[in-house]
């Protein structure tokens, strides 16, 4: 009865623990890039034209 | 699911480049979104856009390295790339799929009717060489004469910032026309070639040249949503090469780097449920069923 039970079980699905880890790694780097304050620094890029990065002047 | 996602790719464009007081401003958006990246390649000067390309800033912080290194401050780009990590580690190059909108531009020119070519299979690794080379490398050794790199992939090869940037800022401001020469004409060519390029073959940038698609790629067997293979449903039919736009063979390479989980295999191609969407190696979707055919059928169904 027992063996029957566990031939009709379907098998577990593991999870991918690669997955957590990459996201947790990366999470890590987005934290330390927060504590040296890049935000602020993205900030500034992202506000001004870069004329010569988009082939003008 | 096709249709949902089209509506993603909408939503996702107009999200990103949600500034539309920008004719009135005559200049870029530069409020505090712009702190967030945006997932796909999405130029951060054009006027429309909200969020910053992952790509640019990647650059710039690798151009000046050098500079905040001197100053004293410890800028190695580590938020953009936990950001782009981030979003990989969950979607890889699902995004290319769902929320890329110069994927999203290139896949309307492919409807352009036309004949249609196939992109040659090892082409796919001239953008891991533009990573490297023009997005890091590069910009982090080839400096001027005061010691400042450039953004090479930006300022030498974007056809993504000409057609959302450089395009848009010459229209709007008419006295930078006078500024533009050889290297505008040469990204302008660069554009033009990609352009005609896509309506002859599905997403050439995608494939050859997009360096974000293939850092992207690099998640390929790590990503937390991913397409799964059921060896026991497959009948190795060859449906799912047909309808993939990326030139994928998923059932001989499910773990394919080329995949933007666009499920066009799984909801148009493969009639056998042998494909579905896993979550963190959880199945999610229609793995459990056989869509159509009767298993007799499926002995019968093999090329």
């Amino acid at each position: 009865m027992q063996k029957q039970l566990q031939r009709g079980r379907k098998p577990p699905h593991p999870i991918r623990k690669a997955s957590l880890f990459t996201v947790l790694f990366f999470l890590g780097l987005f934290l330390a890039g927060i504590a040296l304050d890049e935000p602020a620094r993205v900030l500034e890029q992202a506000r001004q034209i870069c004329l010569s990065c988009i082939g003008i002047g | 699911m096709e249709l949902i996602r089209k509506w993603v790719q909408i939503v996702a464009g107009f999200l990103m480049n949600g500034y539309w007081l920008f004719p009135w401003s005559r200049n870029i958006y530069q409020g505090p979104l712009k702190v967030f990246c945006a997932p796909g390649l999405n130029c951060y000067s054009c006027p429309a856009a909200t969020t910053y390309c992952p790509i640019g800033s990647l650059q710039h912080f690798m151009a000046g390295l050098r500079f905040s290194l001197d100053a004293g401050q410890y800028y190695f780009g580590l938020y953009v790339v936990g950001s782009m990590g981030l979003l990989g580690g969950f979607f890889g190059r699902m995004i290319c799929g769902w929320a890329c909108p110069f994927g999203f531009f290139q896949e309307l020119l492919h409807k352009i009717p036309s004949p249609k070519f196939a992109i040659p299979s090892g082409l796919r690794y001239l953008k891991y060489a533009i990573l490297l080379l023009f997005v890091i490398l590069l910009p982090l050794l080839a400096l001027d004469e005061f010691g400042a790199g450039s953004p090479w992939f930006c300022k030498y090869l974007c056809p993504a910032g000409t057609v959302e940037a450089g395009l848009p800022l010459l229209l709007l401001r008419p006295e930078l026309r006078e500024t533009i020469g050889f290297l505008f004409y040469s990204k302008f060519a660069i554009m033009v070639a990609f352009i005609v390029w896509a309506v002859l073959a599905s997403r050439p940038f995608c494939r050859v040249a997009c360096p974000l698609g293939a850092f992207y790629a690099l998640f390929g067997r790590v990503r937390v949503v991913k397409l799964r293979l059921d060896p026991h449903r497959c009948t190795n039919c060859g449906a799912c090469h047909r309808v993939c736009p990326m030139g994928v063979k998923f059932n001989e390479s499910p773990d394919d780097t080329e995949c933007i989980a666009c499920l066009a295999c799984m909801e148009r191609g493969c009639q056998f449920g042998a494909i579905s969407l896993d979550l963190c190696g959880v199945p999610l979707g229609a793995s459990g069923t056989e869509k159509h055919l009767p298993a007799a059928d499926k002995r019968g169904c093999s090329g």
